[in-house]
């Protein structure tokens, strides 16, 4: 009982990480059909942020020194510009383009970063020790959970309640929702196409952020390609709930994140290594049953 | 060129690829007033409506609402300038509620605090909405999209509005309503019309002048009461396929 109880947080600490990025992947596809690759390289910019730009073995603290309140408002805004760069210098001037172009296109972003990334700060992996009093494990009723995965559920689910409130609350938020729905139509009502897509990208580049902070705490390692795997899930996850569906993007990070933790956790040792596999057949078995995901969106199925 | 003309079209010419779809197309649309644009599937109608609200891209010609030259104008320009569109389909955002349908025209308006008295009437030409307001606008029926819709584009608070074959797709009686609404919209609110059928039909009752649209081409203008039968049929069909002994139909 406690083995799974720990299993199930695994699980959802796995599977919070997993929909932070689906969402912020999902987030511009469902309003501009782009599917973003870039996004891991914005996570992996934003946690370099935190320290010096220098090609040495040893990190030296930049944001990183900074008091919590302060570092987290840092890279947070740092994640929005990058995002929000890309949208200026990149994605704003191909607008009329098709899914694919972009695809390539942000293809082409992320690999420009990753190189910036080399250059700037070196391509070997950097140890970097942030905010270790989180890596300790608290003892819960038996129950012994690392402090930051309690800290990834929380910071979650409080960014997803705030995410649904400002898209159901708000005047950009239902503008945004419109403008996923029907992009034209949004627009012939008076719904400006660029302020629209900037925010999507700020909003994605917080959440890129957010990630990238939860993750090197937890990994304590800076790479250039650190947030590959993540967003390859994440990816998953976007098309396990349904392409375009915020609410499926969670969904299917989560049971994503479920999937690999729950296998790590049961799978007889002698296989245990081929997790992955197994997380994939999962997912392929789920979209025979399900082709357009877990959520149908009507605007995507003559589409797809 | 009248100095009340609410929109002004000249020479308007498109085509997508290749082949030009509309070529020189030219009509006003007077204040307060109801022009319709008929004309059989594929004239262009669709094209017309569409460029005059930003959606289409241009190839020569000029649009002028209220004076000033919107051509190449973006749409959600256009849209704040006081010129709503409702093309064909409909296209209610299916997973908005229906009074979230109606707000999304609303967050740019400088009259916020109008907002709310222009939803009440909106509710009153169409009451049926007003019940369902929670509701998603993709569960609504055909009529009361077609309702949601022009309602929604009243909560942009136009002065000229577009409206793409509002007829499609609706029984007879709810068609009327429909019409009845917009007539009344016209006398009440003050609001410009330009609206396209297939069939004359049903617009011949309502409209100060109709337009007859082939092949990207202005056939025929007139007061309805000053079109015959064969003269329209002909400018709809071309010259001389109007038959005498069937009266050649309605077009
Ligand atoms: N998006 C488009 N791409 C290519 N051709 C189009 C497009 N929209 C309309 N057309 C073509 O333009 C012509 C006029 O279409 P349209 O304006 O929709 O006419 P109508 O509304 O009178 O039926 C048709 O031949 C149609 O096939
Ligand atoms: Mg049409």
């Amino acid at each position: 009982m406690i083995h799974f109880l720990q299993t199930l947080i695994d699980a959802l600490s796995l599977g919070s990480l997993y929909a932070l990025a689906a969402l912020g992947i999902g987030l511009l596809f469902g309003i501009m059909r782009l599917i973003n690759f870039a996004h891991g390289d914005f996570v992996a910019l934003s946690a370099y942020a935190l320290i010096l730009p220098s090609t040495d073995v040893v990190s030296t603290l930049f944001i990183g020194s900074l008091s919590w309140p302060l570092l987290i408002a840092a890279i947070l805004t740092f994640g929005v510009v990058v995002a929000l760069l890309s949208n200026f210098a990149v994605f704003r001037r191909m607008r009329t383009a098709s899914p694919q172009n972009l695809m390539v296109v942000s293809f082409a972003l992320g690999y420009v970063i990753q190189n910036l990334i080399m250059t700037v700060y070196g391509a070997r992996p950097k140890a970097l020790g942030l905010w270790s009093s989180l890596t300790q494990v608290i003892d819960v009723g038996g129950l012994r959970v690392p402090l930051l995965q309690l800290v990834t559920i929380g910071v979650t689910a409080g960014l997803l309640l705030g995410l649904l409130l400002f898209m159901r609350k708000t005047p950009f938020g239902i503008q945004m929702r419109a403008a996923a729905d029907d992009f034209r139509m949004a627009r012939f009502l008076g719904v400006r196409a660029d302020f629209v897509i900037a925010l999507s990208f700020a909003i994605s580049g917080l959440l890129a952020g957010v990630v990238s902070l939860l993750f090197v705490v937890q990994t304590g390692v800076l790479a250039p390609t650190m947030a590959s795997d993540i967003v390859i899930f994440a990816f998953i996850a976007t098309v396990v709930g349904g392409m375009g569906s915020l609410p499926g993007a969670v969904l299917g990070g989560l049971l994503v994140g479920a999937a690999s933790s729950l296998l790590q956790a049961y799978l007889p040792d002698g296989i245990r290594a081929f997790r992955d596999v197994f997380v994939f057949l999962f997912v392929i078995a789920l979209l025979l049953v399900r082709p357009s995901g877990i959520i149908r969106l009507k605007q995507f199925e003559e589409r797809v | 060129m009248m100095v009340n003309d609410i929109l002004q079209v000249r020479g308007l010419r498109l085509g997508y690829g290749r082949a030009m779809v509309l070529n020189g197309v030219s009509f006003e649309v007077p204040a307060k007033g109801l022009i319709a644009i008929v004309g059989p599937n594929g004239a262009g109608k669709s094209s017309t409506l569409g460029a005059i609200a930003g959606g289409n891209t241009v190839s020569s010609g000029t649009i002028i609402f209220e004076g000033k030259d919107i051509t190449g104008a973006a749409p959600e320009v256009i849209a704040a300038a006081g010129l709503s569109f409702v093309p064909e389909g409909r296209h209610v955002f299916s997973s908005l509620t229906v009074e979230e349908n109606l707000r999304v025209g609303t967050f740019r308006r400088k009259d916020r605090n109008a907002v709310e008295i222009d939803l009440e009437r909106v509710f009153d030409y169409f009451p049926r909405l007003k019940e369902r307001l929670r509701q998603p606008g993709g569960k609504m029926s055909g009529g009361e999209q077609q309702m949601l819709v022009i309602g929604r584009a009243l909560m942009c608070r136009p002065r000229l509005v577009l409206i793409d074959e509002p007829s499609l797709g609706l029984a007879p009686r709810i068609v009327d309503e429909v019409y009845d609404i917009l007539q009344r919209l016209r006398t009440e609110e003050g609001l410009s019309l330009l609206v396209n059928e297939q069939s004359s039909r049903r617009v011949m009752k309502y409209a100060d002048e109709i337009i007859v649209l082939r092949e990207g081409a202005v056939q025929l203008r007139g007061e309805p009461s000053a079109l015959g039968a064969e003269t329209l049929h002909d400018a709809y069909f071309g010259a001389g396929t109007f038959d005498h002994d069937s009266a050649g139909g309605t077009v």
